[in-house]
């Protein structure tokens, strides 16, 4: 009779991350923290991707600009230092109401719309009652009404606007609706009409590469018990695959479920033999189509799992998607006429994928993470 | 409650048929290890809400300090350490006015990864340096940025060093393929995927204006489907971001509580 232990309990614990700022940097690197104090030649921050880490340091001279929660920013300039007043005001950035959407053009208009569409090239917004459809490629950057922002043409082209306009653009987001802000001229980009009808989406929209601030980092702990559900589903998946009792077609059904675990089939496993000392690669379905094989050469096998593991940070990849990783042991003992012929201990790396989508669902857009397994790798494998 | 920061806590069965004298010393040796990279940097760090913080928790009240961390990070069976700049160094980074830390996105550290390929189909050994390069999107990923291998110290018959070209390198803008982030913890299990197809040496090597011989030749030979990588062997890490100093660590597998990725060399730079 085959055994197999079940993985019984997996706590993902995260954290919801705190309201961020976004800080971008001198050399086109940014990254999400939280400003904790700003001297005047030093900006003292956390890092968001390690919120307990320590308090990172860098001179204002490195810093470009940084944006808050809120929508708020503050320019870092040798040639015009910010006031303590905009300081204090960028550091307590509480939740403002904003009615609407403010965009800056490359000829120096600053709007505030009310943005009803968008795709990986353009914007459609309503301005001063009119669609209008914007090309991102004619646009500075954009302050959304819920505080995001995006900036199009690149930090150092965005400078100046940011810089010279912050006037104008603090005006207007305290104002109360774009009607009110007739003195703004409209941009001299090249403005199409656009269906005033309400638009029906009907394909299913591309998951568009956004700027981070786009999307929402995913709240880890929602998706604990995801993560849960897909590792208990993998061991069940592998107990029906080596156990004895079950027939070909369940096996091979189990082998397809199982692969649909992963983020691709791409995804290897690494195994190792402590009799050659090897180590080889495996597509997780030629993988599991091994363990197949192999459990005929046995007629009780044990697999099993020590009561303790690490985990490493998620960290986020160039597609958008976390990348986590989990170390823990397992435990393989093959018999036969009730006499152990092979066993090992191994320590494995298993990655992890919080992958971002985006569907259609009955006629509105809805987007959230899901959780997959990827790349199992050995760290080191012992006889038993 | 929701912890303050990303930790997956797996709990599970514990192992059958295992004395408990054995079960405790498995745990606190696993617990000890510095299983991947990214540990080594959470306890250099003094991170909280560590897996050996919430493990030590279980047997004394006194918390770990930073320092008795970063004692822990050292190769304790070497016996040559300069223990005296092993303490200088110690003092530094934990100097309470300016203390020093380590940072996974701070590009100021590299992977040299001993590998196995095939140069025309001969088994050769290389050993390929990544450095972890951080996007526009927040996110970052490991590029190839130089390679050290005997087989590429081409020479003219007459013994003159062939003359190598700068290759141009298109980095593409989309991210289909890439070495993710984690690929570290994995030993770089996917370091094969460099060599899998020459048209997509662009997505695994860093961009630059100028590479090294050995890289020119490296790609020239890619680009021709003269090179197979294989696997990787070993790998060393370097950090060069606290002021004066470089560590070296690398993985020492042993049943032990000082095991895991340690430190392996302290050397004193010029500031």
């Amino acid at each position: 009779m085959k055994t197999f232990y079940t993985l019984t309990i997996l706590f993902f614990s995260f954290t919801k991350l705190a309201a961020q700022d976004v800080i971008y940097f001198t050399g086109g690197t940014k990254i999400p923290g939280k400003i904790t104090e700003i001297l005047p030649d030093k900006v003292k921050f956390k890092n968001l991707a390690n919120p307990n880490g320590p308090i990172y340091s860098r001179n204002t001279s490195s810093v470009q600009v940084a944006f808050n929660s809120t929508g708020d920013y503050l320019v870092f300039s040798q040639a015009k230092p910010s006031s303590d007043k905009e300081k204090e005001d960028f550091m307590n950035g509480g939740s403002k109401a904003r009615n609407y959407d403010i965009i800056i053009d490359k000829n120096g208009a600053i709007l505030p719309v009310s943005i009803n569409d968008e795709s990986e090239g353009e914007l459609v917004a309503n301005n001063n009652g009119k669609d209008v459809i914007f090309p991102k490629k004619d646009l500075v950057f954009l302050i959304r009404k819920n505080g995001n922002h995006q900036i199009f043409s690149g930090t150092d082209e965005a400078l100046p606007y940011l810089s010279i306009d912050k006037p104008k653009i603090n005006m207007i987001l305290t104002q109360g609706s774009p009607k009110e802000t007739a003195s703004e001229t409209p941009s001299a980009a090249p403005q199409r009409q656009a269906e005033t009808e309400e638009r029906k989406v009907e394909e299913v929209k591309p998951a568009v590469a956004h700027d981070d601030n786009d999307y929402v980092v995913p709240d880890m702990a929602l998706y604990g018990s995801k993560a849960l559900q897909k590792t208990n589903e993998f061991a069940g998946y592998l107990q029906t695959i080596t156990s004895i009792n079950t027939k070909r077609e369940a096996a091979t059904k189990s082998i397809n479920m199982a692969c649909g675990l992963f983020l691709t089939e791409d995804a290897r496993v690494e195994v190792s033999n402590i009799r050659t000392d090897t180590k080889n690669k495996y597509k997780i379905r030629d993988y599991l189509n091994r363990l197949l094989i192999k459990s005929g050469q046995y007629d009780k096998l044990i697999i099993e799992y020590a009561n303790i593991s690490y985990a490493s940070k998620f960290k986020k990849g160039p597609d958008g998607n976390y990348y986590g990783s989990v170390t823990f042991v397992q435990k393989f003992q093959g018999f036969v006429d009730g006499n152990l012929v092979y066993g090992d201990q191994t320590k494995r790396n298993m990655t992890v994928v919080l992958k971002h989508y985006e569907k259609a669902v009955n006629g509105e857009n809805v987007s959230g993470w899901d959780v997959f397994l990827d790349d199992i790798g050995v760290v080191e494998t012992k006889k038993l | 409650m929701l912890k303050k920061h990303f930790q997956i806590l797996l709990m599970l069965i514990p192992l059958c048929g295992f004395a408990q004298a054995f079960e405790t010393e498995f745990e606190t040796n696993f617990a000890w290890e510095v299983k991947q990279v990214d540990e080594f940097i959470e306890r250099f760090n003094d991170a909280d809400h560590t897996l050996i913080k919430d493990y030590n928790k279980k047997f004394t009240k006194s918390p770990l300090t930073r320092e008795a961390l970063i004692k822990s990070l050292f190769d304790s069976k070497r016996s040559d350490w300069n223990y005296e700049e092993v303490m200088t160094f110690i003092t530094q980074v934990t100097n309470e006015e300016d203390p020093e830390y380590l940072d996974f996105n701070n590009e100021n550290w590299y992977a040299k990864v001993s590998c196995n390929l095939k140069w025309k189909g001969k088994l050769q050994k290389a050993v390929l340096k990544l450095n972890i390069r951080n996007l526009a999107n927040g996110g970052c990923k490991w590029v190839l940025t130089d390679i050290e291998a005997d087989f590429l110290k081409l020479k003219n018959p007459d013994g003159t060093k062939v003359v190598v070209v700068q290759p141009q390198i298109a980095t593409p803008t989309d991210f289909r393929k890439f070495l993710n982030p984690i690929s570290h913890t994995n030993d770089f299990l996917e370091i094969d995927k460099i060599s899998e197809d020459a048209a997509d040496l662009g997505y695994y090597v860093d961009k630059s204006e100028k590479y090294s011989d050995s890289m020119c030749l490296f790609i020239a030979e890619c680009r021709q489907n003269n090179i197979k990588i294989l696997h990787a062997n070993s790998i060393v890490y370097t950090f060069s971001q606290i002021k004066g100093w470089q560590i070296e660590i690398r993985q020492f597998n042993r049943q032990s509580r000082n095991s895991g990725w340690l430190i392996s060399k302290l050397i004193k730079t010029p500031i």
